[in-house]
């Protein structure tokens, strides 16, 4: 409560001021019947007819006078009786006034009261319908937390499952890569090993020409079976010598059957061979 | 998608790639050598056996080319003589790389058919097969041919066993006076025969290109002369018998000219003469000697000695004329150069310290490798397939031919009857 009026000074300081005004218009509004006097009772003029028309006039004259002793005692009287009416009236007023201003009072104090208590019941509810809806939005806000949260959570499961099935892919795939390099390399290992075999049987073999010159050279290709064994040795490119070109065959044959890869992979590569017979001084 | 087909692609190229492109193995060392060659002993007919023997004459052929080691017949350990009974493992087992069978038939008396095969034995199949009808005078000519076919066939260079070799060769007579002979062999030594003879010295016999005719110098009568003789019918014909020397004839590559040497002029030089008009050209005049001549492959040119620089080096002139250019400067000696068949080379005698020895030069690098190892090695002569050299060495005192493979890994000596040998000259192939 205290936080909401903190943050609604502003409204508070209006209702304050309004309630001050509306205590100022009820208290002078109570003034302004209080100046309102009742209005005074107006004279009445007697007229007076002299002979007949005098006596007359006095008769009635007198008549008047009697009828303005009569009219003055009835108007005494009258105005005793007015008076006292007056009075009555003004007691009764007054009364009713008092009354009246008892009664206004007192429903003005009701008033106060049931607009206080309707007031109170107003910020009640309000304050009921406030929290409800503050209830309402917290729990709406929350729900909507929870739901947040839920699909947040959701979202980052998902991304966690598959930054791990990716991760897991990656791996795998890398265990491959690994497992290919690997082999790769030991293919590339026995593939050195080999070729070095081969090599260094046939340059056992080689026996050339003597006083071969150096510039000689020739390149034969040779084709193996499975096992190594010279199936075919072809000149691709002759020396121009014949003894050198021959040389250069025999070493091949002679070197039968060359040296073969274990790797079944392997094997299909050397199955075809170039050779370049080059003397180096 | 995109990556499968890029794998895809690559893996298939990976694999044409493999399929084509062959692995390529690089051969430098090896060794050099004599291709170790089994000749089996050829079968004999049962009856009338000719005296010589086949076989054995091919085996000192190839073996005395330098380009052959056979087998030594005990090491054999088979001897097949049909080609069903050749086994390639008895050879293989022994590292010979090929293989000699045959058989000499009788075909009536004094005819033989010499019947051989050549095979490769770690290829296991015959490479050459041949039957030649022969004589009993012609078994070693017929032996030294199929050493020929051998040779050609598997160095790829004409062989030149079945030709002949002349040479001057001294015998001390009964009276002390020695005869000189000029005489022809086989170019193994065999077979010699006698075309002059002569109580003078004879010098410088030189082939003509067809092999029938030989020049030389002659001092029969007390004089020098130059003759070119026949061969076969012994007719002879004196070329030039001028005052002062007449010497060195050599025939030009297309048997129309002699070069020569003559000092009709007063000091020795090079004259040509057309050999069938006798008319003379002198080709070098200089107030030094000029002497032993010899033409290149192509005619072109002439080498030749001279000591006009103070000692005697090779020198060369265009055999129209023109002016002498010095091609050697190594050593205080240079002296009796001959081109090789293919013009590349040249042969000579050159001065190692006190020694005389036999050298090849390179005509492009101009270097000297020395080939023989006497001390008074003198006169060269290219065989023409420029495969051998053979020359004149002293042995205790005494002159004997040896031949030399041009690699200079084998020196031979040839099987030489008594006498002073001197002055070899290898014939042309034969024709």
């Amino acid at each position: 409560m205290w936080e909401l009026i903190q943050t609604n000074q502003k409204a508070l300081g209006a209702a304050v001021g309004i309630h001050l005004l509306l205590l100022l218009v009820m208290f002078f509004g109570v003034n302004w019947t209080d100046d309102a006097k009742p209005l005074p009772a107006t004279p009445v003029v007697q007229a007076t007819v002299v002979d007949q028309a005098a006596l007359d006039k006095e008769v009635k004259k007198l008549k008047a006078a009697e009828d303005k002793k009569r009219k003055q005692k009835e108007a005494a009287e009258k105005k005793k009786k007015a008076e006292a009416k007056r009075k009555a009236e003004a007691e009764r007023k007054a009364a009713e006034k008092k009354k009246q201003e008892a009664a206004k009072k007192k429903r003005l104090a009701e008033e106060k009261k049931k607009k206080a208590a309707a007031e109170k019941k107003r910020l009640a509810e309000e304050k009921k319908q406030k929290a409800a809806a503050e209830k309402q939005r917290k729990a709406e806000e929350a729900a909507k937390k929870a739901a947040a949260e839920k699909k947040r959570q959701a979202e980052e499961a998902a991304l966690k499952k598959a930054e791990a099935e990716k991760k897991k892919a990656e791996a795998a795939a890398r265990q491959l890569e690994l497992e290919a390099q690997y082999q790769a390399e030991q293919d590339l290992t026995e593939k050195q090993l080999i070729m070095a075999a081969i090599q260094q049987k046939v340059d056992r073999n080689w026996l050339r020409p003597p006083g071969t010159p150096q510039n000689l050279s020739c390149e034969v290709r040779v084709r193996l079976g499975a096992n190594g064994s010279v199936l075919l040795v072809s000149i691709i490119k002759s020396s121009g010598d014949v003894g050198f070109d021959r040389s250069v065959e025999s070493a091949v044959s002679k070197a039968d059957p060359l040296p073969m890869p274990t790797s079944p992979r392997l094997v299909s590569q050397f199955r075809d061979i170039r050779f370049v017979f080059k003397p180096s001084s | 998608m995109l990556i499968k087909w890029v794998q895809t692609l690559g893996l298939s190229l990976l694999l044409m790639v493999s399929a084509h492109a062959d692995l390529t193995i690089e051969i430098t060392q090896g060794s050099e050598g004599a291709l170790p060659i089994a000749i089996v002993p050829f079968q004999q007919p049962v009856t009338g056996a000719p005296t010589q023997n086949v076989d054995q004459i091919v085996t000192s052929d190839l073996a005395r080319s330098g380009r052959f080691q056979p087998l030594p017949v005990a090491d054999m350990l088979s001897r097949p003589v049909q080609p069903n009974q050749v086994d390639f493992r008895d050879w293989r087992a022994l590292n010979v790389e090929n293989l000699v069978i045959g058989q000499v038939d009788a075909k009536g008396p004094g005819a033989f058919d010499v019947s051989f095969r050549l095979y490769d034995v770690y290829r296991g199949e015959q490479i050459l097969g041949y039957t030649l009808q022969t004589s009993a005078d012609e078994l070693r000519s017929t032996s030294h041919r199929i050493a020929d076919l051998i040779y050609e066939t598997l160095t790829g260079n004409k062989g030149a066993f079945d030709t002949r070799i002349a040479y001057v060769t001294s015998i001390a007579g009964q009276t002390g006076k020695p005869t000189i002979h000029l005489r022809v062999a086989d170019a193994d030594g065999y077979n010699p025969s006698s075309i002059v003879s002569s109580s003078d010295p004879i010098m410088s016999p030189s082939w003509s290109p067809d092999g029938q005719k030989i020049a030389y110098v002659s001092f029969e009568n007390g004089r020098s002369s130059i003759y070119v003789q026949e061969i076969y019918t012994g007719a002879r014909e004196k070329l030039t018998s001028f005052k002062g020397i007449n010497g060195a004839p050599v025939w030009s590559p297309d048997g129309t000219k002699i070069a020569l040497t003559l000092s009709k002029g007063g000091n020795p030089d090079i004259y040509i003469m057309d050999v069938r008009s006798k008319k003379l050209t002198q080709l070098t005049s200089h107030w030094a000697i000029d002497t032993e001549p010899a033409w290149s492959p192509d005619g072109r040119f002439i080498v030749y000695t001279s000591d006009r620089g103070g000692n005697p080096q090779i020198y060369r002139v265009e055999a129209d004329g023109g002016k002498a250019y010095r091609m050697t400067f190594e050593g205080k000696y240079n002296a009796k150069a001959s081109y090789s068949p293919d013009g590349k080379q040249l042969t000579l005698v050159t001065r190692v310290g006190e020694d005389y020895r036999i050298g090849l030069m390179d005509l492009r690098t101009r270097d000297i490798r020395l080939l023989s190892t006497g001390d008074l090695d003198e006169s060269p002569s290219f065989a023409p397939n420029g495969d051998m050299i053979i020359y004149a060495t002293r042995n205790k005192n005494r002159g004997v031919l040896a031949a030399v493979s041009t690699d200079g890994r084998v020196e031979q000596r040839l099987v030489l009857q008594a006498g002073d040998v001197r002055e070899p000259a290898w014939s042309p192939f034969h024709q």
